[in-house]
């Protein structure tokens, strides 16, 4: 059956129809391949199932404290997105981002978004629209607070746009439930970075392989 | 009546194949429909003109209809049976205004378009119709648009100007495509539907005629004698045997539209529905040009105060109503009424031809919808403020905090090559304290040439947590240590 339905050329109804029928596929109820966004990060990429950020979710990121090349750890994706010509931005960034510095991490400039904005909602607000729009391809927001419910709206909306979605919280969020399709911690230990998987969709996670130095390929 | 011969109009028939097709669109109630279209559900209103010194009824809405107002009776009797009714005074510059409002809507269906005064327009079809496909689809297409504004709209489809505003004023929906049919139609309407005045119905009537298609078949030689040179040229003109040239509208290049609101409105969300109309008004404007809009100015006017602007630009030229509803809905969001709302205006003056490559041909099967990212920025600032929505660039300065400039999106950005630097950049900034120093100093100074004095020393620095940050010390004043970055 499916072997000749791609040579007719059918009405929708017909289509719909034929949908009906135990065993006929439709290209769109097919799951789609696992496809990752290059994080850059050799150690992190083969952690991950697409070998990268996952497309069309969620990322959080779960920071103990600040100035540990945390920001660092997603330039070489949002370098790759924009060297090709694809949108990315940061929403309501606890400082303003030094361009020079992100021009020697690789990120055309012309292609990153800073969405300036003070209200917790208008935060939320803003990361969805641009996570569900579809023209951009990683969008990072810092939230000033955001519980599950909003989460899974930015869940949403990246499975709607096929964009990648990353939320900074603080460490202390680990406890809470998250619909995001990967929770990484990112901690320091004597000096150097270490992530932590802490919850990864679709994947059973390795615990001893789950904590790794990422610090080498920083 | 049954005896007479039937009538056999040859010069109709076999005259030259003639490509003209005619659409009348009759606005009974014009007026009345623009007071009432900030309205879900209007009330019963009538128009009245002064005749003598007393009000009489010349038209009236549905829902007055409906309550037993009939045109032509005095505005007493109509408040006797309707005593909500609504009383509209008549006004010939509001009405030829409306008129010209919609012209440029029609415009979108045809690009000859005439207007006839006060309440008819004309659109010839013939081209557009292999268009739309069917004369039945653009039909229902050009209906349903001016019923979606709020206007009461008859029609009547012929192949001459005047036989279709003939069927219009019938007001039965008539529609005839071919000579043959509107002949087939004139055979057996009464007189009293000629566009002419009653003397001269009167002297058709004396004279043993009773339905329209008699006197077509009569010559014109004969009809002139009898009858006059003007309703021998109008007959002429009606069954297409003369020609009928007509001033073609020709559409401004700026929309302005007013609104007036039945009842004074408070809160924002009320102003919705009646903004939505005049942007759906809007969108049929820009999309019959093929334009988009640049800028919108939205007014809201108050009783006796003067009103607010609310102004809008787009980083792209906009159209299609559920863009510029989304945009619009954002930015009333975040108004605060200075006061109760009575009217509004849409004005949009600065228009540009809009990318046809936006829409569909960038979408993707499993992507719902694609917006261009211009288009987000427009959400984002109708809500946000023009200032949120910033990109970053790279200035040629040694100074740090005048080495990167917050800019509007997508401007591109020089080069930068140097040493490491960190991501985050303090507005400010601020004493350090218990940062242990690593590696050597990077003096950083302004040149003899720049007006600010700045000579520092800037190092790497961590805390006890492992956080880096970049930090210096100024020569002027060596013993402290400034936090002026953070190796995110």
């Amino acid at each position: 059956m499916r072997g000749y339905c791609g040579c007719l050329i059918m009405q929708a109804e017909q289509i719909e129809s034929l949908a009906q029928i135990a065993g006929v596929w439709r290209s769109r109820d097919l799951p789609l391949p696992e496809q990752g966004l290059p994080s850059g990060n050799e150690k992190l990429d083969a952690q991950l199932p697409g070998g990268g950020w996952p497309i069309g979710a969620l990322t959080e990121l779960l920071l103990e404290t600040e100035g540990v090349g945390e920001l660092d750890l997603l330039l070489p994706a949002f370098a790759r997105c924009t060297r090709e010509g694809a949108w990315t931005a940061f929403v309501a960034p606890p400082y303003q981002p030094f361009a020079p510095a992100l021009q020697r991490a690789g990120v055309n400039l012309s292609h990153l978004l800073l969405v300036n904005v003070q209200d917790a909602k208008d935060r939320l607000w803003a990361a969805e629209q641009l996570l569900r729009s579809g023209s951009f391809a990683a969008v990072a927001v810092w939230p000033d607070q955001i519980d599950e419910r909003a989460l899974r709206r930015l869940q949403l909306a990246a499975e709607r746009g096929e964009s990648c979605g990353f939320v900074w919280r603080p460490a202390s969020a680990a406890r809470s439930a998250s619909p995001a399709a990967l929770r990484l911690r990112i901690s320091t230990e004597r000096g150097q970075m270490k992530l932590a998987v802490l919850k990864l969709r679709g994947a059973r996670l390795d615990r001893s392989a789950a904590h790794f130095s990422a610090v080498a390929a920083v | 009546m049954t005896d007479r011969p039937r009538i056999f109009l040859p010069w109709l028939r076999f005259e030259q194949a003639r490509l003209m097709l005619w659409l009348a669109l009759r606005f009974p109630t014009l007026l009345l429909d623009d007071k009432a279209r900030g309205l879900e559900a209007p009330p019963p209103m009538v128009l009245v003109v002064r005749e003598t010194g007393r009000s009489r009824v010349e038209g009236c809405n549905q829902p007055a209809r409906d309550m037993g107002v009939c045109p032509g009776s005095w505005l007493n009797s109509a408040f006797a049976l309707a005593p909500e009714l609504v009383a509209v005074p008549f006004e010939a510059h509001r009405s030829e205004q409306l008129l010209t409002n919609l012209a440029e809507l029609a415009y979108g269906y045809s690009s000859l378009v005439t207007l006839e005064s006060p309440d008819l327009l004309l659109l010839e079809l013939s081209g557009s119709v292999r268009l739309f496909g069917t004369l039945k689809r653009l039909l229902n297409k050009i209906l349903d648009e001016f019923r979606t504004l709020g206007f009461e709209v008859s029609y009547g489809v012929a192949p001459t100007p005047l036989g279709a505003r003939l069927l219009a004023e019938r007001g039965a929906g008539l529609v005839a495509t071919s000579d043959g049919d509107f002949n087939q139609l004139l055979t057996r309407m009464p007189l009293q539907h000629l566009a002419l005045d009653a003397a001269a119905v009167n002297g058709f009537e004396k004279s043993g005629f009773r339905y329209i298609g008699e006197l077509l078949s009569l010559p014109r030689g004969a009809l002139q004698r009898r009858f006059g040179a003007e309703v021998a040229r109008y007959l002429s003109r009606l069954s297409g045997r003369e020609a009928d040239p007509r001033p073609r509208f020709e559409p401004p290049q700026l929309f302005r539209r007013t609104l007036d609101l039945p009842a004074e409105v408070h809160a924002t969300p009320a102003l919705r529905f009646a903004v939505g109309r005049l942007l759906r008004e809007l969108a049929g404007y820009l999309d019959s040009r093929g334009l988009g809009a640049r800028k919108l100015v939205l007014g809201l006017q108050h009783y006796r105060k003067p009103s607010s602007r609310i102004e809008l630009g787009f980083v792209a030229p906009a159209g299609g109503f559920d863009h510029l509803q989304r945009i619009v809905d954002e930015r009333l969001g975040r108004q605060q009424l200075s006061a109760p709302v009575v009217g509004l205006t849409l004005e949009c003056d600065s228009m540009a031809p809009l990318d046809q490559r936006q829409g569909e041909l960038l979408s993707r099967p499993g992507v719902a919808q694609r917006e261009s990212p211009e288009a987000l920025f427009d959400l984002l600032r109708s809500r946000l403020g023009h200032r949120a929505v910033r990109g970053v660039q790279v200035r040629p300065q040694h100074v740090p905090e005048m080495a990167s400039r917050v800019i509007s999106p997508s401007s591109g950005s020089p080069a930068w090559q140097g040493p490491r630097r960190p991501l985050w950049l303090l507005p400010e900034p601020r004493l350090a304290v218990g940062l242990t120093i690593e590696g050597e100093a990077e003096r950083i100074e302004s040149g003899w040439w720049s007006p600010s004095d700045v000579r520092r020393d800037y190092y790497i620095a961590h805390n006890r947590s492992g956080g880096r940050y970049w930090v210096f010390r100024a020569r002027s004043a060596p013993d402290q240590l400034f936090i002026h970055g953070i190796f995110a």
